[in-house]
């Protein structure tokens, strides 16, 4: 489903390069729940912000369900990842002046031909399956790490996406948040079948995924 | 979109009351500074009725001498001779005070059967249309054979004569109860000049044996220094009591565009200085507000929004809140039309409005779209970083 050959990325500035991803090589199925992991700096992100087309890897291919994307216009680039890709991010990256409900629709709304009315329905079906359905109406700064979390999850699961890119999404949040987060995951993992990929420091959570890659000073070392 | 978009602005209520205050009151200056410009332009390009080139003003202080009317009624006979005589000039005509582009107003009220009309009154001798190149509509100037009639003979503008005759003739009426006749009408004079609105006039015989302060002489176009020079000689020589002042009618042209502009710049100078700082601090704003919401612009972009759609988001934002911002000032600026404010057509309204909402419209979406694309080339990766 997704393909990585050969991945580099290279950060130029004047004086000084900085290689952040060397040689990464990399297949992951359909239906598969893999955890990144690694020391900090050592490019789990970049990694993860390349496979969701949110950077451009300097050497190297990236190809998603059997689309190499190479050269791709913005306009495409933002299709491609309202359609088929979900985030979920450490810093929950929620509109504080938008409700739960807003935060969540926020995909469809550069969707074509999805009403009003239909994208509030699915909003508050994805609120519903993280359990948030009291808050739909909240605002962000109403909500505890968790729960925002979970708006987070909602807000990437609305467009159906097939691929799920979770950003250390337990990060901020204690070990029962954590817990019930990763739940959350898992849930969509194996009910939705979607693809999971996820960045994450905790070797507890990452073993509760299909499969481990483990990078260091931007090297896959497994 | 649209929908989303006035969610995000009702939660930020209190930053979007300071930019709707803003665009309001931008629209208010500049809605002011149109309306004048239009409306002096509109006036500038309707045509005065009167040619000012080549026309000379000799004013002359004739009463400040002290000597008696019939005195001052030979030197004015030997001045209008003495004058004539010079080969520069070509025609001359001894006119009332209120001469065009002058400050100085006749008014008084026309009576035509139940009609009081107010109305401005030029009172002049017979060659007045001529030095002036004053062209008839209908009927003709005043002339000798005007004399002895019982009736003052007048000539009236157009303006005057639907005024008090509608489509009927004119030519012909006594007015006024009987002393005033309407021997012709002319199409236009704006007396104040070219930026001036053309009010109601009408021009009326000297009495036998009248006359007033001021020639105005029509000369041939290369009459220039030498000429003023001998003219200022003889009529110091001819009325060696009175004070004369002699200058071309453009200087008095240049001086009533002075007294329609200088108003009209500072208060643009004004608009432009307040408007300019509006821009610079919605600019500022807008910067500030960009660079304050970058995270949102990469989630945006990481949920699928493009380049395009971020800026409709953002520009979109502007203008709504813009748009807002115009309601109450469009409010205010209908009033002037509807109520007939300061005499100015409701077309010119209409268009300054247009014109204010156009201009704001441009500068704000400007004013969004840079700080929008500098936003926008950040990669959506570094976006989501940025706090």
């Amino acid at each position: 489903m997704i393909t990585l050959k050969n991945l580099e990325k290279v950060y130029q500035t004047d004086e000084i390069e900085t290689v952040a991803l060397s040689n990464i090589n990399l297949e992951i199925a359909k239906g598969e729940f893999l955890s990144i992991m690694g020391p900090s700096g050592c490019g789990k992100s970049t990694l993860l912000n390349m496979i969701g087309l949110l950077d451009k890897p300097t050497n190297g291919m990236v190809e998603i369900e059997k689309n190499i994307i190479d050269g791709w216009r913005d306009k495409r680039l933002a299709q491609f990842r309202n359609q088929k890709l979900g985030f979920i991010f450490q810093s929950f990256h929620l509109i504080n002046d938008l409700q739960v409900v807003d935060n969540v629709e926020l995909p469809l709304l550069y969707r074509k031909g999805i009403s009003g009315k239909e994208r509030r329905k699915r909003a508050l079906e994805a609120i519903e399956k993280v359990g948030l359905s009291t808050r739909a109406k909240h605002y962000p700064a109403q909500l505890s790490g968790g729960q925002k979390q979970r708006v987070a999850i909602a807000r990437a699961i609305i467009g159906q996406p097939d691929i799920i890119l979770a950003d250390e999404p337990t990060g901020n949040l204690d070990s029962k948040m954590g817990n019930d987060i990763m739940e959350i995951l898992e849930k969509l993992n194996k009910q939705e079948k979607a693809t999971i990929i996820m960045v994450t420091h905790d070797e507890r959570l990452a073993n509760k995924t299909n499969r481990i890659i483990h990078l260091f000073d931007g090297k896959q070392v497994n | 979109m649209i929908k989303s978009i006035f969610k995000l602005i009702w939660k930020r209520k209190r930053r979007s009351t300071l930019m709707i205050v803003e665009m309001f009151i931008s629209f208010l200056l500049l809605f002011a500074l149109f309306a004048m410009v239009l409306k002096n332009t509109r006036s500038y390009l309707e045509p005065t009725g009167f040619d000012y080139e080549n026309v000379w003003v000799v004013n002359m202080n004739i009463w400040g001498a002290g000597l008696s009317d019939e005195q001052n009624e030979l030197i004015i006979d030997q001045l209008r001779r003495n004058i004539l005589s010079m080969p520069d000039v070509l025609s001359l005509s001894n006119t009332s005070g209120n001469l065009p582009y002058s400050q100085s107003t006749y008014s008084t009220t026309m009576h035509y059967n139940d009609l009081k009309i107010s109305t401005n009154r030029v009172q002049s001798d017979d060659a007045f249309a001529e030095v002036l190149g004053i062209k008839l509509k209908q009927g003709r100037w005043y002339n000798k054979t005007d004399e002895g009639n019982k009736e003052i003979p007048i000539v009236i503008n157009q303006k005057l004569k639907e005024a008090m005759f509608g489509d009927e003739n004119a030519i012909g009426e006594i007015v006024h109860s009987g002393v005033y006749k309407v021997v012709g009408v002319v199409e236009q004079f704006k007396l104040k000049g070219e930026y001036s609105e053309e009010p109601n006039n009408f021009f009326s015989r000297f009495e036998p044996n009248h006359f007033d302060r001021i020639f105005l002489l029509k000369v041939k176009p290369d009459a220039g220094i030498a000429f003023e020079e001998q003219l200022i000689q003889t009529a110091s020589n001819i009325a060696k009591d009175w004070t004369i002042k002699v200058e071309p009618l453009s200087n008095y042209r240049k001086d009533a565009f002075q007294r329609t502009w200088i108003p009209i710049l500072l208060f643009g100078g004004v608009c432009i200085f307040l408007i300019l700082n509006i821009i610079l601090g919605l600019l500022g704003i807008l910067w500030y507000n960009i660079n304050n919401r970058i995270p949102e612009i990469g989630l945006r972009q990481s949920v699928g929004a493009s380049a395009g759609k971020i800026y409709q988001q953002f520009i979109g934002e502007m203008l709504v809140l813009t748009t807002l911002g115009f309601i109450p000032g469009i409010l205010i600026a209908v009033q002037f039309p509807l109520l007939h404010a300061f005499e100015i057509e409701d077309e010119i309204y209409l268009l300054a409005i247009l014109c204010s909402v156009f201009i704001i419209y441009m500068l704000v979406f400007i004013s969004s779209f840079i700080p929008s694309i500098q936003a926008v080339k950040i990669q959506p990766a570094i976006a989501l970083h940025e706090e």
